[in-house]
């Protein structure tokens, strides 16, 4: 009987090799624990070091949403300028070719204000974005100060608009009186038709 | 200056003694006396004295006297550790003590304790029966007296008394103290072996000394209470300490509680000083806690806005550039007409424009004037859409100036 017992306590005996591995793992999970509990001090008991600290790095950050914010407010700025300014671009709805619209229209506005057009050179098409192109045409007209101001006025309050890219007013000569040559490239802005890009929805059309 | 109060029991009466030790010297300050009879039993008698002393007040209460069946014995013991000793002790007193140790209670005194020469521990033991010590702290509970401990007269003897013989008819009539013999260890002697014990008894009270203001033979009859008193001037509070067996354990309820007030009062201070840190810390936590809560809450809600920033900006990104890009294609579209209205109320009246070349937002003009401009030109830069970033005049011959000026519109 007492053999028997014997034997059944040394079946109890844990092996040293997994005494080990209980101890291994005892340490691991104290040692996650001691981790875990180290990693979560600052929270639980914070000091006026952290959060100095962490005042420091919310200043930071306020600093950076500032900036961030400054950019996402120029962003929609720009937008909301460009929408407004799309209302005097270009749109070929009428299926009217721009360069043939912009020669027309050109050669209208001057007719209607008296001035008269020495000169108009091919219409030069240009993509900027994708979706929104310029045309653009070295002009050259006469006309006295009256006619060429009524010419100026028209070319900007025209719809689609006429921008100047550059412009030269000069007297036409030294005994000419107010007659005053203005030469120049003339530009306009707008769409041709082809695929629309990313500032379709932001087009005034 | 220490007080001590020393009370003595014996089988008739109960003595009182209050001294005064300071520096050695002893000075006596009260005594009292009560008889112990069948109408005034030991515990009121004790009570009495104890009353009358005004033991209470004394930095040392100690009890000495006979008790039934007590007595003591010396032996030689080993140099041990003092547990060690107490165990060792235990082992050997069965040898001493006919009855056995059963119902016997014992403690010992080591005499040559610091004598670090000595080759053996002399060791004095006193026993009594368990039954009579429990008489005897039971009359003492019953008195309502407070003890610091009880020292057996014969315990006490050494080193006052070192190489007398010593009778104590008052403790035991029956035996007394030999002086140490060869072996260097006293004995308990039958009183009936001393041709004269009286002498015995006076010969060791003119030995023992006594405080100069008492009188002779009240110090004769208080032979007891001031071995007593000397023994506990010198070794009382190291007797005081229990658990090693040197001393016989009396009830809690007997050690007196000195200073009662005080500790109750240091106890309630420690214990509001602690409750008072607690609230501190506690406070400190949260206050900093909160704080820390609130800057956290903080830190989370401008991450997530910065977030939703950055994405905007990120989904947003080729978006603006293509924007940026046809802005900047976009010259002023009624420029020339407006910088022209800006300029004339602004310039000479007898001012022409010979020249106006505008190349994006950079516009040039050449103007003539009949006469020196002089400060008319001061209000052309005066406008936040327009920046002059050249103007100069140039003297003709006939009196006339080129006035020449190179603006920036801003957009």
């Amino acid at each position: 009987m007492i053999k028997r017992i014997k034997l059944k306590v040394k079946k109890l005996k844990i092996p040293r090799s997994v005494g080990y591995l209980i101890l291994c793992g005892f340490l691991i999970l104290a040692g996650i624990g001691v981790w875990l509990g180290v990693d979560c001090w600052d929270e639980v008991f914070p000091t006026e070091e952290t959060l100095t600290e962490q005042q420091h790095l919310l200043k930071k950050m306020r600093q950076e949403l500032e900036f961030e914010t400054q950019k996402r407010r120029a962003l929609e700025s720009d937008l909301t300028r460009l929408h407004g300014e799309s209302a005097y671009f270009y749109f070929s709805g009428d299926n009217r070719r721009a360069d043939v619209f912009m020669r027309q229209k050109l050669e209208e506005i001057a007719k209607h204000a008296g001035v008269v057009v020495k000169s108009l050179s091919d219409i030069r098409k240009q993509s900027i974005v994708k979706g929104i192109c310029s045309w653009e045409a070295d002009v050259m007209v006469e006309g006295d100060l009256k006619q060429t101001a009524a010419f100026l006025l028209e070319l900007s309050a025209s719809r689609p608009a006429f921008y100047w890219q550059q412009c030269n007013l000069r007297p036409a000569g030294p005994n000419t009186g107010d007659v005053l040559v203005s030469n120049g490239t003339l530009k306009l802005l707008g769409s041709d038709g082809g695929e629309p890009g990313e500032l379709a929805e932001v087009l005034k059309q | 200056m220490r007080s001590y109060g020393i009370i003595e029991t014996g089988a008739e009466h109960v003595l009182g003694l209050r001294l005064r030790c300071g520096a050695g010297k002893w000075s006596f300050e009260h005594f009292a006396a009560a008889d112990v009879s069948s109408e005034s039993p030991l515990s009121e008698a004790l009570g009495k004295v104890y009353a009358e002393l005004e033991a209470g007040r004394c930095d040392f209460i100690a009890m000495t006297g006979s008790l039934a069946g007590a007595g003591c014995f010396e032996l030689y013991m080993p140099h041990l550790k003092l547990p060690e000793l107490a165990a060792a002790l235990e082992f050997e007193l069965p040898r001493y003590l006919p009855g056995g140790t059963d119902g016997v209670l014992w403690c010992y005194r080591v005499l040559n304790f610091t004598d670090k020469t000595a080759a053996k521990f002399r060791v004095r033991v006193f026993f009594v029966r368990q039954a009579e010590w429990e008489r005897f702290t039971g009359e003492l509970e019953r008195s309502g007296i407070k003890t610091d401990g009880f020292v057996y007269p014969f315990m006490a003897v050494d080193p006052e008394l070192a190489e007398v013989p010593v009778y104590m008819p008052e403790t035991d009539a029956n035996f007394y103290w030999s002086a140490p013999g060869h072996d260097g260890l006293r004995q308990m002697e039958p009183v009936s072996s001393c041709a004269d014990p009286a002498a015995l008894s006076a010969a060791a009270s003119m030995a023992l000394g006594y405080p100069a203001d008492m009188e002779p033979e009240l110090a004769k009859r208080c032979f007891a209470g001031l071995l007593a008193a000397k023994y506990v001037s010198i070794n009382g509070n190291h007797d005081r300490r229990r658990g090693d067996r040197r001393q016989l354990p009396l009830p809690v309820s007997l050690y007196p509680q000195r200073c009662r007030m005080l500790k109750r009062l240091t106890i309630a201070s420690g214990m509001a000083a602690l409750v008072s840190l607690g609230l501190w810390l506690g406070n400190e936590w949260r206050d900093l806690h909160g704080r820390y809560s609130v800057v956290q809450q903080e830190i989370a809600a401008v991450k997530d806005q910065l977030d939703k920033e950055k994405n905007f900006l990120r989904q947003n990104a080729t978006k603006s550039k293509s924007v940026s890009k046809v802005l900047a294609s976009v010259p002023s579209r009624n420029g020339v007409l407006q910088l022209l209205c800006y300029l004339a109320p602004r310039l000479p009246k007898d001012i022409a424009m010979s020249s106006y070349n505008m190349q994006g937002n950079r516009v040039q003009l050449t103007m003539k004037c009949a006469s020196d401009p002089e400060n008319a030109l001061a209000q052309v830069g005066d406008s936040a859409r327009y920046t002059v970033e050249n103007l100069r005049k140039n003297r003709n011959h006939d009196g006339s100036y080129y006035i020449y000026l190179v603006l920036t519109i801003n957009d």
